[in-house]
């Protein structure tokens, strides 16, 4: 097994794996996003109390877990990458970034949209809001800098210490409805209370669901994609890599 | 130290912050746990937690039975944590999740009823706080004979440890 | 239901269309670019 991670993890042969891997997984995410956005916004029933409102639903909370999830997966690269000097898991942290903070972006807006018509109110400075926002200029501060230095290398490991120190906050995102009174309410699906005592009704469990795995799916197509492209730049002076380009 | 290879010491320094960093947050939010808190329950504000004329955030549930409309905008009804109650007045326009038995925020100051002479807090803005339970209308019909669907454990006492509030009863 | 929350619900739609059209193309577009200059050898990425 452990032959079969350094193998993968050299520059050429993940790029090809990747290769083979992304439009499958792309595939697979569209269709499951498609079928999930159709069943949220006509097969699945209107909330007693929300009415339609509630169908935002099915994009805010795939963008929210995605958006803590994509934090984790960043810092434990970060570890790796700092640990190992791997170059790969390098390249997996600053491929992540921009995706974690585009989603994390869509979580703020998705969940304005539904304030409004539920709460009253596009914003308020409650613990759950405030922290996923600080989560934004983290993933910020990670594509910043990267940006801020020339040498590969030097912004990747620069990077990697922020994502670390940054991940103290995905606890607090997570918890942040539970260990303080906020006008957010509670998690729906993803607690363990919630995993007892399901608080959605199945009929509209299962699109969110759908869009969950889909949007899951989407973000790793997205990220080898990226990694991708890191990898290239990086090692464009190898062989392998004018051997891949048609001249 | 000196017996550790390179990478290992790495892996002490990516500890060492890992856990560094958790403490230091940990510590920064017991000791403003408080300030962190969104809002206020009527528990806290009749304690005397909240200094008087400020403006704050009060959230609880609306009590059920307790709502009265009064000229223009005007309406009363009485809010309500785990435990204590407090009249509350408002005149303005009400979220659509605004009802009896669900949760809402208000923000506004603590004032005096001029008739019972009894601490109330008059509102400037009201927000509905809805909880996590979602279900078509025919199934929260089925539901709507059970006592207290609404839980009481969102409205978390500023002035309570920690653990108390996880370990509040639920509808 | 009701119609008024139709511009909230389809809002946040339309934004996660946008996000994951952004999500496939910049990929795309950056590596594009990045054949493009491993064509010209000799050349500085950037």
């Amino acid at each position: 097994m452990w032959t079969w991670f350094h193998r993968l993890a050299s520059p050429p042969s993940f790029y090809r794996f990747a290769d083979l891997l992304a439009p499958w997984l792309l595939a697979l995410a569209l269709l499951l996003l498609a079928i999930g956005t159709y069943a949220g916004l006509f097969l699945a029933p209107a909330d007693y109390q929300q009415g339609d409102a509630f169908r935002v639903i099915y994009v805010h909370v795939p963008a929210a877990a995605l958006s803590l999830f994509v934090y984790s997966l960043m810092a434990v690269s970060a570890a790796i990458a700092l640990i190992w000097r791997m170059k790969l898991a390098e390249c997996a942290v600053v491929a992540a970034a921009p995706i974690g903070a585009s989603f994390t972006a869509l979580a703020l807006l998705t969940g304005m949209l539904w304030g409004k018509p539920t709460w009253g109110a596009y914003w308020v400075w409650d613990a759950r809001l405030t922290s996923e926002l600080v989560l934004l200029f983290l993933y910020m501060g990670v594509i910043g800098l990267n940006q801020a230095y020339s040498d590969a290398r030097t912004a990747a490991r620069a990077c990697a210490w922020l994502a670390l120190v940054g991940v103290v906050n995905v606890p607090i995102v997570h918890y942040s409805v539970q260990w303080w009174n906020s006008l957010h309410q509670g998690s729906t699906i993803l607690s363990l209370d919630a995993i007892r005592d399901p608080k959605i009704s199945g009929a509209m469990l299962w699109p969110l669901l759908l869009m969950l795995f889909g949007s899951f799916t989407f973000f790793f197509a997205v990220w080898l994609r990226r990694l991708q492209n890191e990898v290239l730049a990086r090692e464009r002076g190898a062989r392998w890599v004018q051997e891949l380009v048609p001249s | 130290m000196s017996g550790m290879s390179k990478r290992q010491k790495r892996m002490s320094a990516v500890i060492v912050l890992l856990i560094g960093v958790g403490t230091a947050a940990a510590l920064g939010f017991t000791a403003f746990r408080k300030n962190m808190m969104y809002f206020y329950t009527p528990s806290d504000l009749l304690a005397g937690a909240a200094p008087a004329g400020a403006t704050l955030q009060l959230g609880g549930l609306v009590e059920k039975g307790s709502l009265r409309r009064e000229e223009g905008l005007k309406v009363a009804f009485v809010m309500a944590d785990c435990e204590k109650q407090l009249p509350v007045s408002y005149e303005g326009i009400l979220p659509d999740l605004f009802r009896e038995g669900q949760g809402v925020v208000a923000t506004g100051k603590i004032g005096i009823d001029p008739v019972s002479g009894q601490r109330m807090f008059v509102a400037s803005q009201i927000l509905a706080k809805h909880d996590e339970n979602y279900m078509p209308p025919q199934v929260a019909a089925s539901l709507k004979t059970a006592d207290g669907k609404h839980s009481c454990a969102p409205f978390k006492s500023v002035y309570k440890p920690m653990t108390a509030a996880t370990d509040a009863p639920r509808s | 239901m009701n119609e008024k929350y139709a511009l909230y619900v389809w809002s946040s739609y339309g934004l996660t269309l946008a996000v994951l059209m952004w999500n496939l193309l910049a990929p795309y577009l950056r590596r594009n670019e990045l054949r493009r200059h491993l064509s010209e050898p000799l050349e500085e990425v950037e």
